[in-house]
């Protein structure tokens, strides 16, 4: 501390920190070196110098790189259990071990270049190498220097504490990307065969038949060898699914995409054998190539984001337990009832639980939506899912965590209902559509009979061309494209179905806290603003207490003010000679001062014996979302408010909501009540929430969107995040969607035409090779092309100003 | 006909090249992460010792170490 001194700025020459880049706030730390703003950012400053890699500040920029990294050493102690720490290794043997971390902070420029370096800063640490798109560091140790407990703590040093992960995660990952590989194998071979074999194609179409039969047979042998491994491996999924499908009799969509890819390979290796027409393998190598694109689209999916979360992981997965006044760091599922834990604060109780400390603050945002802290002293009642503020707090469980309130609800709830899905409206499709192109296939061969060479090219020309190639991609492609307009509005989609329930819905129901409103606890000044000194003497001495009124007034002040007196309802401080007094109404009025009547004041200030004003609490609305809920309801949409605080702040919400509209105090309960109900009436329900006490009802709605400011952080289970900064855009969201869905009908109605025409020539006869040639790509392309182009123009960037 | 013979057979062994290159990319992982290889090349090889953000901003690079 010798070096450091406390710099009280001044208006103008406000510092800039050093580490982060951002204006360093009143409580600022002056070394040799520059400012810092705070001690978490001149303690991540340190550690880069020791290790010479001040070059971090050299690379990307400033704006991003703000982190304020808080944890403790025993944060990470269970890391050196043997069943936990095997979650994170990926590959092990004696020399070394693979690591695999999910750091949700990792997002920039700056990032990568820390992370690629963690070799730098622990000999046992041999190679590291930061993921972006999946947010993952790869880390490879030697197990004899170096532990995953130190490399975990020192990624959280660096401000990039790793998540925990769950036990299937990491097969999932591996899952995932062989699929993804084998994905761009298929897709790789079934291209190289296509514009080869098209090579091959074209020269015979532009000789005309004058080709020299020797450099015919030549080409046609190097056809059928080229064409064997897309039948064998490149078209493989189609074989799988419609075999899969068949033999449960079922028919999905890829039966009459199997069906159509088989029959243009087998009508052509019998042409060519037999001498009897060219074969149409170029288009059925394109075929396939299209039909891989489409699959590429479809399986579109966001690698860093997780839909799929239950009331778990919420919860902490470890658990500090003291037990004969040792504390030591347990499994969630470890703690029984009559185990002490010890909660701090911003953590999340575990279990249902008795307070035996001296006391504190807990809020139940998590649970309930009310964001503002509840007092608790000891003996009081705590639920989990409670999260603590200010005080750490000691606790009996009285039961398991497994058995606490939030977890039985959790299990009433049972799994999620039943959505009319896109595949199943697609499969119905499907069925249609094959019952239809045999019939026209069969009825077209026996007009042919008793020629039985004409019924056949004819039998198998209606089914090459009946192929929904182009209706396979319309959707996927659209969708797609769709999903990625969306993502960088922030708007980030589960899968490509998703815009297709979206587009259905006809009712939303709004959490408020975190959704419609910001999260946190906002306090505004009343009355003229106060000299800058004065306003930070009152933030030190309100940094002095724990209360959380008094934290939210010291916002990003942490430097606490001298000889501090905290009464009942009021503290009483000194700082930068002023004697502070905040307190509520009632204790300053006992005082002797007489204070404003502000409706919703929460806390009003006095200084040097004179009376300065108040602040009032409120969570303010979300810019532009009372905009939003107007169009939705012009829209001829139902908007719904369900909140789980109280109805203080009704008034609030009224421009936006009709009385009727709005419900408060309602338990997670009531809100998959209120949704069922919605259903029941005919309603396709969009459920908007973002905590816990949503999560039961974004699991009865049709399409659950969960609102976040901070990708990082815990969602309920959905099929849609948005930021906090895109909340705004749902109604958006839901046109968007629709148009969309229009354009996929337009675009069975485009490729309806083509395989119409098509259809024509098959039964005609005259469906030679190279109008099948020319046919296929054209009503992809067609398609392919309609889609991209609806989902870019209505998802530009101007639609979302 | 022979010339053409010729270049099929060249046509096909570079394209077939072309094409076992990228299955081998592929197998070894080198389209998993599209992302982050196009941002780490910007970067410089070099690891200097202590440069701060001063110079930086005054130079727009820096040549002090």
């Amino acid at each position: 501390m010798t070096e450091r001194t406390i710099i009280e700025h001044q208006h103008s020459t406000r510092a800039v920190c050093l580490h982060c880049g951002e204006e360093c706030g009143a409580r600022s730390i002056s070394t040799p070196d520059g400012a810092f703003c705070c001690t978490g950012c001149e303690a991540v400053y340190r550690i880069l110098s020791e290790h010479n890699l001040c070059d971090y500040y050299v690379v990307g920029d400033e704006s991003t790189r703000h982190r304020r990294p808080s944890f403790r050493r025993d944060d990470y102690a269970l890391l050196d259990q043997s069943d936990v720490k095997t979650r994170y290794i990926e590959y092990a043997d004696d020399e070394r071990e693979n690591l695999r971390f999910d750091v949700p902070n990792l997002h920039c420029v700056s990032c990568i270049w820390l992370l690629d370096r963690l070799h730098e800063f622990d000999p046992g640490i041999l190679v590291s190498t930061a993921d972006m798109s999946r947010r993952q560091v790869a880390v490879r140790i030697h197990p004899q220097i170096t532990t995953v407990r130190n490399v975990a703590e020192l990624l959280a040093q660096l401000g990039y504490p790793p998540v925990v992960r769950a036990e299937s995660s990491h097969h999932e990952d591996q899952q995932r990307q062989q699929e993804r590989r084998s994905l761009y194998l298929r897709m790789g071979v079934a291209g190289f065969a296509a514009g080869n074999i098209m090579l091959f194609g074209i020269s015979k179409y532009l000789a005309g038949g004058a080709l020299p039969p020797s450099l015919s047979l030549l080409f046609n042998i190097l056809s059928i060898t080229l064409a064997t491994p897309v039948v064998v491996f490149s078209a493989s999924p189609w074989w799988r699914s419609a075999w899969g499908a068949v033999s449960h009799r079922r028919i999905n969509l890829d039966v009459p995409v199997a069906l159509g890819i088989a029959a243009i390979f087998l009508r052509s290796l019998v042409d060519i054998i037999l001498g009897t027409g060219d074969g149409y393998l170029d288009s059925f190598a394109g075929l396939v190539f299209f039909l891989l694109i489409g699959r590429l689209f479809q399986t579109k999916a966001y690698d860093s984001i997780s839909f799929d979360r239950t009331y778990r992981s919420f919860f902490p997965m470890y658990v500090r337990r003291e037990r004969h006044s040792a504390v030591t760091t347990v499994p969630i599922d470890d703690i029984v009832p009559g185990d002490t834990m010890i909660v701090r604060h911003g953590e999340v109780i575990a279990a249902d639980s008795v307070v035996i400390s001296r006391g504190g603050y807990v809020d139940y945002s998590f649970v309930t939506g009310e964001s503002a802290p509840v007092e608790c002293v000891e003996g009081t009642y705590v639920y989990a899912g409670a999260r603590v503020t200010g005080r750490a707090i000691r606790c009996t469980a009285t039961a398991a965590a497994a058995r606490s309130y939030l977890a039985t609800l959790w299990e009433q709830s049972g799994s999620s209902v039943p959505r009319s899905s896109l595949l199943r409206l697609s499969d119905r499709f499907a069925s249609v559509f094959t019952a239809l192109a045999l019939t026209i296939a069969i009825g077209g061969a026996v007009l042919y009979l008793p020629d039985v060479t004409a019924a056949l090219d004819v039998f198998t020309a209606v089914l090459i061309i009946a192929c929904p190639c182009a209706l396979t991609l319309a959707a996927p492609i659209t969708l797609g494209t769709a999903m990625g307009q969306l993502g960088r509005q922030k708007i980030w989609l589960k899968n490509t179905a998703t815009v297709v329930q979206l587009a259905g819905v006809d009712a939303v129901v709004f959490d408020k806290t975190g959704t419609l409103t910001y999260g946190d606890l906002v306090l505004t000044r009343q009355g003229d603003p106060l000299p800058d000194d004065v306003e930070l003497a009152i933030r030190r001495v309100a940094a002095s207490s724990s209360h959380p009124v008094s934290r939210a007034l010291a916002a990003d002040m942490s430097e606490p003010a001298d000889d501090v007196e905290e009464g009942q309802q009021a503290i009483r401080g000194h700082a930068l000679g002023y004697d502070v007094i905040l307190g509520s109404a009632d204790a300053l009025r006992h005082q002797g001062y007489t204070t404003d009547e502000v409706p919703r004041a929460i806390v009003h200030a006095a200084v040097n014996g004179e009376y300065v004003g108040c602040w009032t609490a409120q969570s303010a609305m979300r810019a532009r979302m009372d905009v939003s809920i107007q169009r939705l309801r012009s829209d001829g949409i139902v908007t719904m408010l369900a909140s789980g605080d109280t109805d203080r702040e009704a008034e609030l919400f009224a421009s936006a909501f009709e009385q009727s509209e709005m419900i408060f105090s309602a338990s997670p309960d009531t809100k998959q009540h209120l949704v069922s109900t919605l259903r029941a009436d005919g309603h396709h329900v969009l459920m908007m929430g973002d905590g816990l006490n949503d999560a039961l009802a974004m699991s009865a709605a049709d399409v659950a969107v969960a609102v976040t400011d901070a990708t990082a952080t815990l969602v309920p289970a959905c099929d849609v995040i948005v930021d906090g900064d895109s909340a705004h855009h749902i109604d958006k969201i839901i046109r968007y969607s629709q148009t969309m869905k229009k354009f996929i009908f337009i675009n069975l109605g485009v490729s309806v035409v083509y395989n119409t025409l098509g259809l024509t020539m098959a039964v005609s006869g005259i469906l030679t090779p190279l109008a099948a040639a020319i046919l296929m790509p054209v009503s992809n392309l067609t398609v392919i092309g309609i889609g991209v182009a609806a989902a870019r123009w209505y998802g530009r960037r101007s639609v979302w100003e | 006909m022979g010339i053409v013979l010729l270049l099929v057979i060249c046509s096909l062994i570079i394209s077939g090249g072309f094409l076992l290159a990228f299955l081998w990319a592929t197998r070894t992982g080198q389209y998993d992460d599209m992302a982050t290889p196009a941002i780490r090349m910007i970067y410089d090889d070099t690891t200097a010792t202590h440069r701060s953000r001063s110079d930086k901003e005054h130079h727009g690079y820096d040549d002090t170490l």
